[in-house]
């Protein structure tokens, strides 16, 4: 078994591969990459290849049949510690670092990484979502870090450095993973069967921003002929923003009862309008436009409108940016898509959004 | 995989693996356990990642050899409800068969490669030692480990095995406690001395409770990452703390300079808890005045009152005082019999001081300051 099935990242696998050679391997290691670019299964990957007991480290190319190698993918292995947000959690709880309650430093990432090795290899934890550790959990993290147990690799994956507290950032190697290319895109989408037609995937992928997960996501029919109806009206500065906040918060109640489903959407719903701006931005700096069709139609209909000029585009950029993390702050999302919407239309006309009153 | 079993001693060690198998864990596959049947027996095992069992069980009549994972609760369940002698048990494509003579059940399996395999016993060097030593080694020093702070290697019980002994020593920082036994080491088995053995406390536990029989003889085998302890049918694997435990040797203070008071559990602690009495979660210090023939201990806090507790000693000399956390003293008497001899060597009020038995036990405490 290779490394065929993580695409697009060769040049961190090359320079894993001459670390481990070298004998010289961080014991920390900060991945940071848009979501859904594989960092997860490449983390993986690479457990499986310093765990191998067939096939030396150095070769960094796991054989995929020894006990090890079974026990890695099936995320039991006895030195492989996962750690990830509990699906029904915001955040990653200190117990899965530290111990619950009446486990308090005994059990947990930190204390399993201070035990010696249990087939005799190294030890790797991987903390998936490391973005949603709270400050107390990174905290948690730092003494570990500090002084890494030996024999110990630690991964921490994130989307963003800025996401990171620098006393983590300062202990960890960053490794860098770019978004992946829409051809790699395209062919991952036909391959896990979400869509049949590379014709249709190739699409998807431009949408997807270099991110399966958000290739995936507009996969959805309903979300593109939203998208369809927003850009065009996005493209006039001082448009009604009653009607607009009204068909949105609408939209994004279909997405299902549970907020995290509504949040996610409305977070996509942004997205796209925050696409739509840079892009506005850029062609009235006379810039060159990317995108799909339908953005560089609507953002060549809209720079005639915008006579606040970039300083509007740029303002509800900003503005759009701002309200997807009012989202992840757990706003009330009636609201804060009626002030969005509204925002976004003084802006258009003004250059600047307006203090409110 | 086929086999055949008895359900009586198979339940038996069932439970005893059940014990190790963790209730809750974020991997599904060791609230299981695990059964290799092979020509020449059957063996079950369990971990939860830190500690692990092996368990030879006998009564198992292997008709086609294989592995198997039995989810806990489940079967568990099932030795305990279902009242055949016998049971047998089929692993299939579908699932395990679980067959009596009038029942039978199908669970759903899991791989048993996925199931992490329980080190064996083959070590050709080991140290024996009499189930009765190992257990009071463990029993006197378990509680002076300290399992709270992010000092893991604390946490755990450090091992020394020499040739003609073993010793354990725990500490916290405060308090350390040391207690040395009779051993043979075969084939030159020794720690090595550049990896400390230090066990966490939860395994040494797990130990303890597994030495059921006394007069029974242990083997134990200290390897690079991991100890294993043989009692009987049973193999416990615990895996080793990483860090390096404090210089020990360095903290016993010398018995020359001090005065040795003898003293006797029982009325010790006797007067220890009436001490105690006014002792508040604030102020734990109890004030032990030792000389002409009497021992006093009083307690002072401010918004409970005061206790003055006195009792009659061999010990002479001039008088000697030094103030201990009661908890702290508490926990030494409670690991001895009531009519147990001990020393307590005392220097001053500013040094540590050393309880002693005459079966090579020390336990230091350290001093908490007097004027406060």
């Amino acid at each position: 078994m290779s490394w065929d099935e993580i695409q697009g990242h060769d040049a961190v696998q090359a320079k894993f591969r001459t670390a481990v050679a070298r004998g010289r391997l961080a014991s920390t290691f900060l991945f940071v990459g848009p979501p859904a670019v594989g960092k997860r299964k490449f983390a993986l990957k690479l457990a499986e290849a310093l765990l191998c007991e067939v096939n030396p480290p150095a070769d960094l190319n796991p054989c995929g049949k020894c006990e090890s190698c079974v026990q890695v993918r099936a995320h039991s292995h006895p030195d492989l510690i996962l750690v990830s947000r509990p699906a029904n959690r915001t955040r990653i709880p200190v117990d899965l670092l530290i111990g619950d309650g009446q486990n308090r430093m005994r059990a947990g990432l930190c204390h399993d990484i201070t035990l010696r090795p249990y087939r005799g290899g190294r030890k790797v934890a991987i903390i998936d979502d490391a973005d949603y550790l709270n400050v107390e959990g990174a905290n948690c993290l730092l003494k570990t870090l500090e002084e890494p147990p030996p024999k110990s690799v630690m991964i921490l994956l994130s989307t963003s450095l800025q996401r990171q507290l620098p006393t983590i950032r300062s202990r960890s190697q960053i490794i860098r993973f770019d978004p992946l290319s829409n051809e790699v895109i395209a062919a991952l989408l036909v391959e896990q069967g979400v869509v049949a037609e590379l014709e249709e995937a190739r699409v998807l992928a431009e949408l997807g921003h270099g991110s399966l997960e958000r290739a995936m996501q507009v996969a959805d029919p309903e979300l593109r002929e939203f998208r369809a109806v927003l850009l065009p009206r996005l493209g006039t500065p001082d448009f009604p923003s009653v009607p607009l906040a009204k068909e949105t918060a609408e939209f994004v109640d279909r997405a299902g009862k549970e907020a995290p489903p509504r949040r996610a959407r409305l977070i996509l719903v942004m997205q796209f309008a925050a696409e739509f701006y840079e892009q506005l931005m850029r062609a009235l700096c006379g810039r060159a436009v990317a995108g799909d069709d339908l953005l560089r139609k609507q953002v060549e209909r809209a720079v005639p409108r915008f006579t606040a000029g970039p300083d509007a585009a740029a303002a509800c950029l900003a503005r759009c940016i701002e309200a997807e993390q009012e989202v992840e702050a757990n706003a009330n999302l009636a609201t804060l898509v009626d002030a969005w919407m509204d925002d976004l239309s003084s802006a258009g006309r003004l250059g600047y959004v307006p203090l409110g009153q | 995989m086929k086999i055949t079993f008895d359900r009586e001693q198979f339940q038996q060690a069932f439970q005893t693996a059940a014990a190790v198998a963790p209730s809750r864990s974020p991997k599904p596959i060791l609230q299981n356990i695990k059964l290799d049947a092979t020509e020449s027996g059957a063996i079950m095992m369990a971990t939860d990642m830190e500690v692990g069992v092996r368990i030879e069980v006998s009564g198992v009549e292997v008709e086609a050899p294989g592995s198997i994972v039995l989810p806990v609760q489940r079967f568990g369940s099932i030795l305990r409800e279902v009242s055949d002698e016998k049971l047998r048990i089929t692993r299939e494509e579908g699932g395990t068969i679980v067959q009596g003579e009038r029942s039978k059940f199908t669970l759903s399996t899991e791989n048993p490669e996925e199931f992490p395999a329980v080190h064996s016993f083959t070590e050709t060097k080991y140290h024996e030692l009499s189930a009765r030593t190992l257990k009071e080694l463990i029993r006197r020093t378990l509680f002076a480990a300290d399992s709270e702070s992010g000092r893991y290697a604390l946490g755990g019980i450090l091992l020394e095995m020499e040739a003609d002994q073993v010793t354990a020593v725990a500490t916290d920082g405060r308090r350390l406690s040391k207690m040395s036994g009779p051993a043979v080491a075969i084939e030159g088995h020794g720690s090595a001395s550049e990896v400390m053995t230090i066990v966490p406390a939860r395994a040494m536990q797990l130990i303890e409770k597994a030495l059921t029989n006394l007069e029974a003889t242990v083997q134990i085998a200290a390897r690079s990452n991991d100890v294993l302890v043989k009692v009987g049918a049973a193999t416990i694997y615990a895996r080793l703390v990483e860090g390096r435990f404090p210089k020990w040797r360095d903290v016993l203070p010398e018995k020359r300079d001090a005065k040795a008071i003898e003293l006797t559990v029982g009325p010790a602690f006797a007067a220890l808890r009436q001490a105690a009495i006014v002792a508040s979660d604030e102020s734990r210090g109890i004030d032990f005045t030792f000389g002409g023939g009497s021992a006093v201990l009083s307690s002072t806090t401010a918004e409970v009152g005061q206790s003055h507790v006195e009792f009659p000693i061999a010990y002479d000399g001039d008088p000697v005082e030094i103030t201990m956390d009661h908890r702290y003293v508490a926990d030494f008497y409670k690991v001895l019999d009531g009519e147990r001899q001990f020393t307590l060597n005392l220097q001053d009020a500013d040094s540590a001081a050393l309880f002693s038995t005459d079966d090579n036990y020390d336990y230091v405490v350290m001093p908490l300051a007097r004027d406060r």
